[in-house]
């Protein structure tokens, strides 16, 4: 009779817990939430894409992307032996796009790495001693008075061109965002229980921030690193539109544009092609970034 | 808080020159130079002072706008800044006036009719708007309304037609981003309690939005339209390279590639300074929109 009580009772909550969702994690309810909203999807997708032809360039890539042959310039979309045609010294354009994906990929992910690498710990800081917040709230300030790309630019002119330089210019001028979300994160976080229990027990302060505090910001931080990657391959191809970024012939998709950009009447493909690829990137981390936003936002879900 | 920020941006001015390749008192004795003639000059421009010494005097000199004299001309720099400054802020300032009249109503409508056909296309072409690099929708312009149709002039700033390409170029970023805002802004507002009273006495749905709801809604994108003020004049150094615009920002690009540096400098400080001072303005209107908040 007892044991027929205990295993009823088990039963009971073994339904209740199929019909809940309390049971999941909170990653588990942000990843169905993500994949409910399609233009997420649609932006993971792109993401998704892009790396693929970043990693596997080489194989898919139809010719050499610095391969000149002068007789062929300029030919039209859907040539013969070019899908998409070649560029003002004969190169063709799709595997100088492929290739192009590896470049803004690279750039991508090193901006968010020197960025995230030093702001991230600078906001948890400033969040999370009131001593440094003066300072590193004053720095922020003073990086986000340079208007617009100007910081940006002044970087990558002090530091000449290449593609490191580029990274660490964009990566510099990254910094004041991924400082606030963190900052902010740590500052609400700071006040929860599980913090003063952890100081109760004897926790050094160092190990509550980075230990138990920051993995909680990790959600934030994410979000902000897609959407960076997104900005900084725009910013990227701006800078080496200007001739202060990548140098040709590197196929990177600003040094194309600006190299091509006087042939946009004969051959307007050859503007037009590495637009839309820099484009349908930005838009897919812009896609994503704001869909784990959305997912992992618990103000946000329904 | 402005003296600090100042202060600190001239720092880091300062600091980014320190780092330029290229000793500048070699570029500006010429190539034919003997060493005595570039100590000579390293020392007429107090380059042999110790650092912290030269950036007490290149602050001194700031505050009196003194800039030294570009290498590539013998100008004065603050004289080639001025000279060019006007066509920047037309450009600037049409832009801002573009993304405030497209972006904040496609915002509105977007919140009003949320989930519509009408939402979804707001959505998508704030998407692209701010995916887009907006130095290849301007070529796309020129190459379209310039040379296919030839209706609008592509280079140059000498006309107000000659404005309308650049400036809604440079404004695409910035009609997205408001856009995306004001939808955002206008969304939370309808949340909002007061917004059920008002419906609740019958007002009709017109006036609760016009009257209630976008008058808190709008507030926030006055700070908005101060950063985007900023981040076009940041972005006019690109747009004014696509459209041969004489502006500052074409100035600052091809000084960063003649290591013209006293340009470069000067150029950099005079527009972040410019950013502050529009960031203090758009505090201080703040306070007076807002009556819940008072700047100090």
């Amino acid at each position: 009779m007892e044991g027929e009580e205990a295993k009823n009772i088990r039963t009971e909550y073994e339904v209740r817990s199929e019909k809940s969702p309390s049971h999941k994690s909170f990653y588990q309810l942000g990843l169905r939430q993500f994949f409910r909203n399609k233009i997420a999807v649609i932006g993971g997708a792109l993401v998704l894409v892009e790396i693929l032809v970043a990693i596997f360039a080489p194989w898919i890539a139809p010719y050499d992307p610095l391969n000149q042959s002068i007789e062929n310039k300029l030919l039209p979309l859907f040539s013969p032996n070019h899908l998409l045609g070649t560029d003002d010294l004969g190169r063709d354009l799709l595997s100088r796009i492929l290739f192009g994906a590896r470049i803004s990929a690279v750039i991508g992910v090193g901006v968010v790495a020197i960025a995230a690498s030093i702001a991230v710990p600078t906001g948890a800081l400033a969040g999370f001693f009131p001593i440094f917040d003066r300072w590193i709230s004053l720095a922020v300030n003073i990086l986000l008075s340079f208007p617009g790309i100007l910081l940006a630019l002044a970087m990558a002119a002090a530091l000449g061109p290449g593609l490191v330089n580029v990274m660490v210019a964009i990566g510099i001028y990254s910094m004041p965002m991924y400082v606030r979300v963190v900052r902010a994160q740590v500052l609400a976080i700071k006040e929860r229980e599980f913090v003063t229990s952890a100081r109760s027990a004897g926790v050094n302060e160092m190990r509550i921030l980075f230990r138990h505090i920051l993995p909680n910001c990790i959600g934030p931080i994410i979000v902000q690193a897609t959407l960076n990657m997104g900005t900084g391959i725009l910013y990227a191809a701006a800078l080496s539109f200007l001739g202060l970024g990548v140098q040709p012939p590197t196929p990177e998709w600003g040094a194309m544009l600006s190299q091509s950009r006087t042939y946009i009447i004969l051959a307007p493909h050859v503007v037009t092609l590495p637009g839309l690829a820099i484009m349908s990137v930005v838009l897919g981390f812009n896609l994503l970034g704001d869909g784990l936003r959305d997912a992992f936002d618990p103000r946000l879900r329904r | 808080m402005l003296i600090p920020v100042m202060l600190g941006v001239t720092l880091i001015v300062f600091i980014v020159m320190q780092i330029l390749p290229g000793d500048p008192a070699e570029i500006r004795a010429g190539e034919a130079a003997t060493p005595e003639m570039i100590e000579n000059i390293r020392h007429q421009l107090g380059l042999d002072k110790p650092l912290p010494v030269q950036y007490l005097i290149f602050l001194k000199n700031s505050m009196k706008l003194d800039f030294g004299r570009s290498i590539r001309t013998n100008q004065r720099v603050i004289e080639e800044f001025l000279l060019r400054y006007p066509n920047t802020i037309i450009l600037t300032v049409s832009a801002t006036f573009i993304f405030l009249i497209l972006g904040i109503p496609l915002g509105i409508v977007s919140a009003v009719n949320r989930g519509s056909i009408w939402d979804g296309i707001a959505i998508l072409v704030s998407l692209i708007g701010i995916s887009m690099p907006a130095f290849w929708l301007g070529l796309l312009l020129i190459w379209y309304f310039a040379v296919e149709l030839n209706w609008l002039p592509a280079f140059g700033l000498y006309s107000p037609k000659h404005v309308i390409l650049p400036a809604f170029t440079l404004a695409s970023f910035g009609i997205a981003y408001t856009a995306r805002y004001t939808r955002s802004s206008v969304l939370d507002e309808l949340m909002q309690e007061y917004v059920t009273t008002a419906r609740s006495k019958g007002l009709r749905e017109k006036i609760v939005l016009y009257r209630h709801v976008l008058r808190n809604a709008l507030i926030p994108v006055v700070t908005q339209t101060a950063l985007g003020f900023g981040y076009m004049l940041g972005g006019s150094v690109v747009i004014e390279t696509v459209f041969s615009i004489n502006g500052v920002g074409k100035l600052i690009v091809e000084a960063i590639l003649y290591r013209d540096f006293p340009i470069v400098q000067g150029g950099v400080l005079l527009l972040a300074m410019n950013f502050v001072i529009v960031n203090l303005a758009a505090d201080v209107a703040y306070g007076f929109i807002d009556p819940r908040v008072r700047v100090q």
